[in-house]
Protein backbone atom coordinates (compact mmCIF):
# COMPACT_ATOMS: atom_id res chain seq x y z
CA UNK A 1 0.00 0.00 0.00
CA UNK A 2 1.31 3.18 -0.94
CA UNK A 3 1.26 6.71 1.25
CA UNK A 4 -1.45 8.15 -1.54
CA UNK A 5 -3.70 4.74 -1.47
CA UNK A 6 -4.54 6.15 1.93
CA UNK A 7 -7.15 8.75 2.78
CA UNK A 8 -5.72 11.87 4.12
CA UNK A 9 -7.35 11.70 7.24
CA UNK A 10 -6.47 7.83 7.96
CA UNK A 11 -2.72 8.86 7.14
CA UNK A 12 -2.68 12.26 9.74
CA UNK A 13 -3.91 10.19 12.11
CA UNK A 14 -1.59 7.12 11.59
CA UNK A 15 1.47 9.54 11.70
CA UNK A 16 0.19 11.10 15.07
CA UNK A 17 -0.56 7.82 16.38
CA UNK A 18 1.87 4.87 16.18
CA UNK A 19 3.65 6.52 13.07
CA UNK A 20 4.35 5.84 9.35
CA UNK A 21 6.79 3.65 8.31
CA UNK A 22 8.19 4.54 4.81
CA UNK A 23 10.26 2.57 2.15
CA UNK A 24 12.95 4.96 1.13
CA UNK A 25 15.06 2.27 -0.30
CA UNK A 26 17.88 1.06 1.41
CA UNK A 27 16.33 2.13 4.86
CA UNK A 28 13.07 2.13 6.34
CA UNK A 29 12.07 5.05 8.15
CA UNK A 30 9.36 5.55 11.12
CA UNK A 31 8.12 9.67 11.24
CA UNK A 32 5.97 10.07 13.85
CA UNK A 33 4.04 13.55 14.08
CA UNK A 34 1.32 15.86 14.95
CA UNK A 35 2.57 18.75 13.22
CA UNK A 36 0.37 19.86 10.40
CA UNK A 37 3.17 20.73 7.87
CA UNK A 38 4.92 17.41 8.50
CA UNK A 39 2.00 15.64 7.15
CA UNK A 40 1.21 17.77 4.26
CA UNK A 41 4.53 17.72 3.20
CA UNK A 42 4.68 13.49 3.30
CA UNK A 43 0.86 12.98 1.78
CA UNK A 44 2.47 15.43 -1.19
CA UNK A 45 6.02 14.36 -1.62
CA UNK A 46 5.66 11.01 -0.54
CA UNK A 47 2.30 9.95 -2.47
CA UNK A 48 3.93 6.94 -4.00
CA UNK A 49 6.02 5.59 -1.37
CA UNK A 50 5.51 2.50 0.30
CA UNK A 51 4.36 2.10 3.72
CA UNK A 52 5.61 0.01 5.71
CA UNK A 53 3.80 -2.86 8.68
CA UNK A 54 4.26 -0.15 11.86
CA UNK A 55 5.07 -2.64 14.12
CA UNK A 56 7.97 -3.66 12.32
CA UNK A 57 11.74 -3.10 12.01
CA UNK A 58 12.94 0.33 10.94
CA UNK A 59 16.39 1.68 10.57
CA UNK A 60 15.41 5.19 12.00
CA UNK A 61 12.68 6.22 14.12
CA UNK A 62 12.19 10.03 13.85
CA UNK A 63 9.49 12.13 15.82
CA UNK A 64 8.70 15.47 15.01
CA UNK A 65 6.66 17.34 17.60
CA UNK A 66 6.03 20.84 19.67
CA UNK A 67 8.54 21.93 21.95
CA UNK A 68 5.56 22.31 24.21
CA UNK A 69 1.84 22.83 24.78
CA UNK A 70 2.09 26.60 24.86
CA UNK A 71 4.48 26.64 21.72
CA UNK A 72 1.81 25.13 20.09
CA UNK A 73 -0.34 28.16 19.69
CA UNK A 74 2.04 30.83 20.50
CA UNK A 75 5.10 31.46 17.88
CA UNK A 76 4.61 27.22 17.74
CA UNK A 77 7.97 25.48 17.09
CA UNK A 78 8.88 22.08 16.70
CA UNK A 79 12.06 19.47 17.39
CA UNK A 80 13.68 16.99 15.18
CA UNK A 81 14.01 13.57 17.40
CA UNK A 82 16.32 10.76 16.05
CA UNK A 83 16.32 7.42 18.42
CA UNK A 84 15.09 9.83 21.05
CA UNK A 85 17.55 12.19 20.99
CA UNK A 86 17.24 15.97 19.96
CA UNK A 87 20.54 16.87 17.48
CA UNK A 88 19.56 20.58 16.31
CA UNK A 89 17.90 23.84 17.74
CA UNK A 90 14.39 23.75 17.38
CA UNK A 91 12.66 25.34 14.25
CA UNK A 92 9.34 27.60 13.66
CA UNK A 93 6.58 25.20 12.77
CA UNK A 94 6.15 26.35 9.49
CA UNK A 95 10.18 25.20 8.92
CA UNK A 96 8.80 21.70 9.95
CA UNK A 97 8.67 19.64 6.29
CA UNK A 98 12.78 21.13 5.23
CA UNK A 99 13.57 20.21 8.68
CA UNK A 100 12.20 16.52 8.42
CA UNK A 101 14.29 16.18 5.01
CA UNK A 102 17.37 17.99 6.65
CA UNK A 103 17.25 16.17 9.73
CA UNK A 104 16.75 12.71 7.29
CA UNK A 105 20.07 13.63 5.53
CA UNK A 106 21.75 14.07 9.09
CA UNK A 107 20.95 10.75 10.19
CA UNK A 108 21.64 8.21 6.96
CA UNK A 109 24.78 10.28 6.52
CA UNK A 110 25.87 9.91 10.37
CA UNK A 111 24.79 6.33 10.44
CA UNK A 112 24.29 4.38 7.19
CA UNK A 113 28.42 2.93 7.72
CA UNK A 114 26.98 0.50 5.73
CA UNK A 115 27.90 2.30 2.65
CA UNK A 116 29.92 4.89 1.50
CA UNK A 117 28.10 8.30 1.43
CA UNK A 118 29.31 11.32 -0.44
CA UNK A 119 27.61 14.40 -0.56
CA UNK A 120 25.85 14.62 -4.02
CA UNK A 121 23.50 13.40 -5.87
CA UNK A 122 23.16 10.82 -8.27
CA UNK A 123 21.24 10.27 -11.53
CA UNK A 124 20.71 7.34 -13.87
CA UNK A 125 20.18 6.48 -17.35
CA UNK A 126 20.56 2.58 -18.93
CA UNK A 127 21.97 1.31 -15.82
CA UNK A 128 24.67 3.64 -15.74
CA UNK A 129 24.85 6.51 -12.59
CA UNK A 130 26.11 10.48 -12.87
CA UNK A 131 27.30 11.43 -9.47
CA UNK A 132 27.03 15.39 -9.20
CA UNK A 133 29.83 15.88 -6.20
CA UNK A 134 30.07 19.81 -5.05
CA UNK A 135 29.40 22.19 -2.17
CA UNK A 136 26.57 23.91 -1.06
CA UNK A 137 25.62 26.93 -3.38
CA UNK A 138 26.91 25.20 -6.25
CA UNK A 139 23.71 24.77 -7.92
CA UNK A 140 23.66 20.66 -7.29
CA UNK A 141 20.40 20.41 -6.90
CA UNK A 142 19.26 22.84 -9.29
CA UNK A 143 20.83 20.58 -12.18
CA UNK A 144 19.47 17.59 -10.53
CA UNK A 145 15.79 18.41 -10.65
CA UNK A 146 16.97 20.02 -14.37
CA UNK A 147 17.97 16.12 -15.07
CA UNK A 148 15.00 14.66 -13.84
CA UNK A 149 13.01 16.73 -15.74
CA UNK A 150 14.94 15.70 -18.71
CA UNK A 151 14.42 11.91 -17.83
CA UNK A 152 17.28 11.15 -15.85
CA UNK A 153 16.03 8.54 -13.13
CA UNK A 154 16.65 10.29 -9.61
CA UNK A 155 18.62 7.84 -7.57
CA UNK A 156 19.51 10.82 -4.51
CA UNK A 157 19.66 14.98 -4.59
CA UNK A 158 22.01 14.79 -1.82
CA UNK A 159 23.37 11.19 -0.47
CA UNK A 160 25.12 9.06 -2.56
CA UNK A 161 24.91 5.66 -1.28
CA UNK A 162 28.10 3.53 -2.66
CA UNK A 163 28.26 -0.46 -1.99
CA UNK A 164 30.98 -1.11 -0.20
CA UNK A 165 31.39 -4.97 -1.77
CA UNK A 166 30.35 -4.12 -5.65
CA UNK A 167 30.43 -0.30 -5.61
CA UNK A 168 27.17 0.22 -7.16
CA UNK A 169 25.19 3.16 -6.22
CA UNK A 170 22.10 2.71 -4.28
CA UNK A 171 18.69 4.56 -4.99
CA UNK A 172 17.29 6.58 -2.19
CA UNK A 173 15.03 8.71 -4.42
CA UNK A 174 13.56 10.80 -1.61
CA UNK A 175 12.58 14.76 -2.75
CA UNK A 176 15.05 17.39 -3.85
CA UNK A 177 15.67 20.09 -2.00
CA UNK A 178 15.52 23.35 -3.61
CA UNK A 179 16.64 26.88 -2.99
CA UNK A 180 15.99 30.54 -3.42
CA UNK A 181 16.47 31.57 -7.19
CA UNK A 182 16.46 27.96 -7.86
CA UNK A 183 13.17 27.23 -7.30
CA UNK A 184 11.70 29.32 -9.71
CA UNK A 185 14.55 28.44 -12.72
CA UNK A 186 13.45 24.67 -11.70
CA UNK A 187 9.97 25.62 -12.40
CA UNK A 188 10.55 27.52 -15.62
CA UNK A 189 12.53 24.79 -16.60
CA UNK A 190 10.57 21.57 -15.73
CA UNK A 191 7.63 20.77 -17.87
CA UNK A 192 6.75 17.56 -15.36
CA UNK A 193 8.35 19.20 -12.22
CA UNK A 194 6.03 18.99 -9.07
CA UNK A 195 7.34 21.66 -6.78
CA UNK A 196 5.19 21.70 -2.82
CA UNK A 197 4.77 24.41 -0.56
CA UNK A 198 7.20 27.36 -0.40
CA UNK A 199 9.08 28.05 3.22
CA UNK A 200 10.22 31.21 3.72
CA UNK A 201 12.44 32.49 6.20
CA UNK A 202 15.01 29.17 6.84
CA UNK A 203 18.70 29.49 7.78
CA UNK A 204 19.16 28.36 3.95
CA UNK A 205 16.46 31.12 2.73
CA UNK A 206 13.61 30.77 1.05
CA UNK A 207 13.10 26.59 0.31
CA UNK A 208 10.70 24.27 -1.71
CA UNK A 209 10.87 20.49 -2.54
CA UNK A 210 10.25 18.45 -5.34
CA UNK A 211 8.37 15.95 -5.58
CA UNK A 212 10.80 12.51 -6.92
CA UNK A 213 9.03 11.32 -9.82
CA UNK A 214 7.03 8.23 -9.38
CA UNK A 215 9.16 5.65 -11.73
CA UNK A 216 12.08 7.04 -9.73
CA UNK A 217 10.14 6.27 -6.44
CA UNK A 218 9.09 2.78 -7.49
CA UNK A 219 12.22 1.66 -9.41
CA UNK A 220 13.98 3.09 -5.52
CA UNK A 221 15.72 -1.15 -5.28
CA UNK A 222 17.51 -0.62 -8.49
CA UNK A 223 21.18 0.36 -8.14
CA UNK A 224 23.25 1.62 -10.98
CA UNK A 225 27.03 1.18 -11.74
CA UNK A 226 29.29 4.55 -11.76
CA UNK A 227 29.90 6.28 -15.37
CA UNK A 228 30.58 9.64 -14.99
CA UNK A 229 31.30 12.02 -12.01
CA UNK A 230 30.71 16.09 -12.28
CA UNK A 231 31.46 18.85 -9.79
CA UNK A 232 29.30 21.24 -11.18
CA UNK A 233 29.58 25.01 -10.64
CA UNK A 234 27.13 27.40 -11.42
CA UNK A 235 27.92 30.65 -12.62
CA UNK A 236 26.14 34.35 -13.15
CA UNK A 237 28.33 35.28 -16.31
CA UNK A 238 26.54 32.26 -17.92
CA UNK A 239 29.23 30.61 -19.45
CA UNK A 240 29.44 26.91 -20.04
CA UNK A 241 32.96 25.18 -19.88
CA UNK A 242 34.22 21.43 -19.36
CA UNK A 243 37.16 20.28 -18.07
CA UNK A 244 38.59 16.74 -17.67
CA UNK A 245 39.69 16.09 -14.34
CA UNK A 246 42.09 13.54 -13.32
CA UNK A 247 40.87 10.54 -11.49
CA UNK A 248 43.47 11.14 -8.33
CA UNK A 249 42.94 14.82 -8.13
CA UNK A 250 39.37 13.53 -8.42
CA UNK A 251 39.81 10.90 -5.56
CA UNK A 252 41.16 13.54 -3.67
CA UNK A 253 38.29 15.48 -3.92
CA UNK A 254 35.48 13.15 -3.38
CA UNK A 255 37.21 12.16 0.01
CA UNK A 256 36.18 15.66 0.99
CA UNK A 257 32.25 15.09 0.13
CA UNK A 258 32.36 11.70 1.98
CA UNK A 259 30.51 12.02 4.89
CA UNK A 260 32.32 8.63 6.39
CA UNK A 261 35.50 8.41 4.38
CA UNK A 262 37.39 8.41 8.11
CA UNK A 263 35.43 5.63 9.98
CA UNK A 264 35.17 3.54 6.88
CA UNK A 265 39.18 3.30 6.24
CA UNK A 266 40.17 0.80 4.09
CA UNK A 267 36.78 -0.22 2.77
CA UNK A 268 35.95 3.61 2.21
CA UNK A 269 39.22 3.69 -0.21
CA UNK A 270 38.26 0.69 -1.88
CA UNK A 271 35.39 1.87 -2.95
CA UNK A 272 36.24 4.84 -3.47
CA UNK A 273 38.94 3.69 -5.83
CA UNK A 274 36.53 1.23 -7.84
CA UNK A 275 34.27 4.36 -8.09
CA UNK A 276 36.60 7.06 -9.72
CA UNK A 277 38.14 4.37 -11.78
CA UNK A 278 34.72 3.56 -13.75
CA UNK A 279 33.90 7.12 -14.10
CA UNK A 280 35.01 9.58 -16.75
CA UNK A 281 35.77 12.82 -14.75
CA UNK A 282 34.42 16.31 -15.54
CA UNK A 283 34.53 19.75 -13.75
CA UNK A 284 31.41 22.21 -15.04
CA UNK A 285 30.48 25.62 -15.12
CA UNK A 286 27.39 26.92 -16.15
CA UNK A 287 25.34 29.71 -15.97
CA UNK A 288 22.09 27.95 -17.18
CA UNK A 289 19.99 24.77 -17.48
CA UNK A 290 19.36 24.83 -21.27
CA UNK A 291 23.21 25.05 -22.12
CA UNK A 292 23.97 22.12 -19.31
CA UNK A 293 21.17 19.54 -19.55
CA UNK A 294 21.55 18.50 -23.35
CA UNK A 295 25.38 18.75 -22.70
CA UNK A 296 24.83 16.00 -20.18
CA UNK A 297 22.06 14.12 -22.47
CA UNK A 298 24.79 14.23 -25.19
CA UNK A 299 26.99 12.82 -22.77
CA UNK A 300 25.26 10.21 -21.52
CA UNK A 301 23.97 8.57 -25.44
CA UNK A 302 27.97 9.04 -26.19
CA UNK A 303 30.71 6.61 -26.01
CA UNK A 304 33.03 9.37 -26.31
CA UNK A 305 34.14 11.86 -23.58
CA UNK A 306 33.08 15.17 -23.36
CA UNK A 307 35.95 17.31 -23.34
CA UNK B 1 67.96 -1.45 -0.20
CA UNK B 2 65.95 -4.35 -1.92
CA UNK B 3 63.92 -5.93 1.33
CA UNK B 4 61.20 -3.84 1.32
CA UNK B 5 57.23 -4.26 1.79
CA UNK B 6 54.12 -2.11 1.34
CA UNK B 7 53.22 -0.66 4.95
CA UNK B 8 51.16 -2.45 7.20
CA UNK B 9 47.42 -0.83 6.59
CA UNK B 10 48.55 0.61 3.64
CA UNK B 11 46.88 0.73 0.05
CA UNK B 12 47.62 2.59 -2.99
CA UNK B 13 45.91 3.42 -6.49
CA UNK B 14 48.23 5.28 -9.46
CA UNK B 15 46.57 7.24 -12.19
CA UNK B 16 48.04 8.83 -14.68
CA UNK B 17 47.94 12.47 -12.84
CA UNK B 18 48.90 10.99 -9.44
CA UNK B 19 48.94 8.09 -6.99
CA UNK B 20 46.73 7.79 -3.84
CA UNK B 21 47.80 6.16 -0.89
CA UNK B 22 46.18 5.16 2.22
CA UNK B 23 47.17 4.81 5.52
CA UNK B 24 45.32 2.89 8.18
CA UNK B 25 47.41 3.67 10.85
CA UNK B 26 47.57 7.31 10.17
CA UNK B 27 43.95 7.41 9.35
CA UNK B 28 44.98 9.53 6.44
CA UNK B 29 45.23 9.59 2.47
CA UNK B 30 47.51 11.18 0.57
CA UNK B 31 48.05 12.59 -3.25
CA UNK B 32 51.63 11.69 -4.26
CA UNK B 33 53.55 11.96 -7.60
CA UNK B 34 52.70 9.98 -10.48
CA UNK B 35 56.70 8.60 -10.19
CA UNK B 36 55.61 6.52 -7.09
CA UNK B 37 53.65 3.89 -9.16
CA UNK B 38 57.23 2.97 -9.78
CA UNK B 39 58.40 2.62 -6.20
CA UNK B 40 54.74 0.23 -5.56
CA UNK B 41 55.18 -1.81 -8.63
CA UNK B 42 58.61 -2.48 -7.59
CA UNK B 43 58.46 -3.55 -3.53
CA UNK B 44 54.98 -5.57 -4.84
CA UNK B 45 57.70 -7.35 -7.25
CA UNK B 46 57.07 -6.72 -10.58
CA UNK B 47 60.33 -4.80 -10.68
CA UNK B 48 62.73 -4.96 -8.31
CA UNK B 49 64.18 -2.43 -6.15
CA UNK B 50 67.36 -2.46 -7.79
CA UNK B 51 66.10 -2.16 -10.97
CA UNK B 52 64.37 0.91 -10.05
CA UNK B 53 67.56 2.32 -8.36
CA UNK B 54 69.21 1.92 -11.73
CA UNK B 55 66.81 2.90 -13.77
CA UNK B 56 64.99 5.98 -11.99
CA UNK B 57 67.63 7.30 -9.62
CA UNK B 58 65.37 10.19 -9.58
CA UNK B 59 61.74 8.25 -8.45
CA UNK B 60 64.05 6.09 -6.17
CA UNK B 61 64.97 9.29 -4.09
CA UNK B 62 61.18 9.38 -3.23
CA UNK B 63 61.82 6.34 -1.30
CA UNK B 64 63.09 7.39 2.77
CA UNK B 65 60.32 9.86 2.52
CA UNK B 66 57.84 7.04 2.68
CA UNK B 67 59.61 5.26 4.37
CA UNK B 68 59.27 8.35 7.16
CA UNK B 69 55.72 7.81 6.63
CA UNK B 70 55.51 4.78 7.22
CA UNK B 71 54.00 3.52 3.82
CA UNK B 72 56.93 1.50 2.76
CA UNK B 73 58.72 -0.32 5.80
CA UNK B 74 61.99 -2.10 5.75
CA UNK B 75 61.37 -5.65 6.19
CA UNK B 76 62.70 -7.23 9.28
Amino acid sequence: MKVADVSPREFDAQLAGEGVCLDCGPYVVRITSSVREVATGLRFHYADFPLHESRGFVDFAIVVRHTSLLRRFLRPQVNFYCDGKIPFKPVPASQAFPMLEWGLNWVISTHAHDHLVLHGAVLEREGRALILAADPGSGKSTLCAGLVDAGWRLLSDELTLIDLDCGRIRAIARPVSLKNESINVVRDFGAHTQVGEICVGTTKGVVAHMRPPLESVERRGESADPAWIVFPGFTRDGRLSVQRVGKAAAFMELTRHAFNYAPLSESAFEALVRVTDACDIYRIAYGGLDEVVPLLDRMSRSAEPIA
Amino acid sequence: MSQLRLGVGVKWQAWPDGCVVFSAPLAQTFLLSPDCEQIFTAITGECSVGELESSCPQTAGLLPRLIELGLIERAA
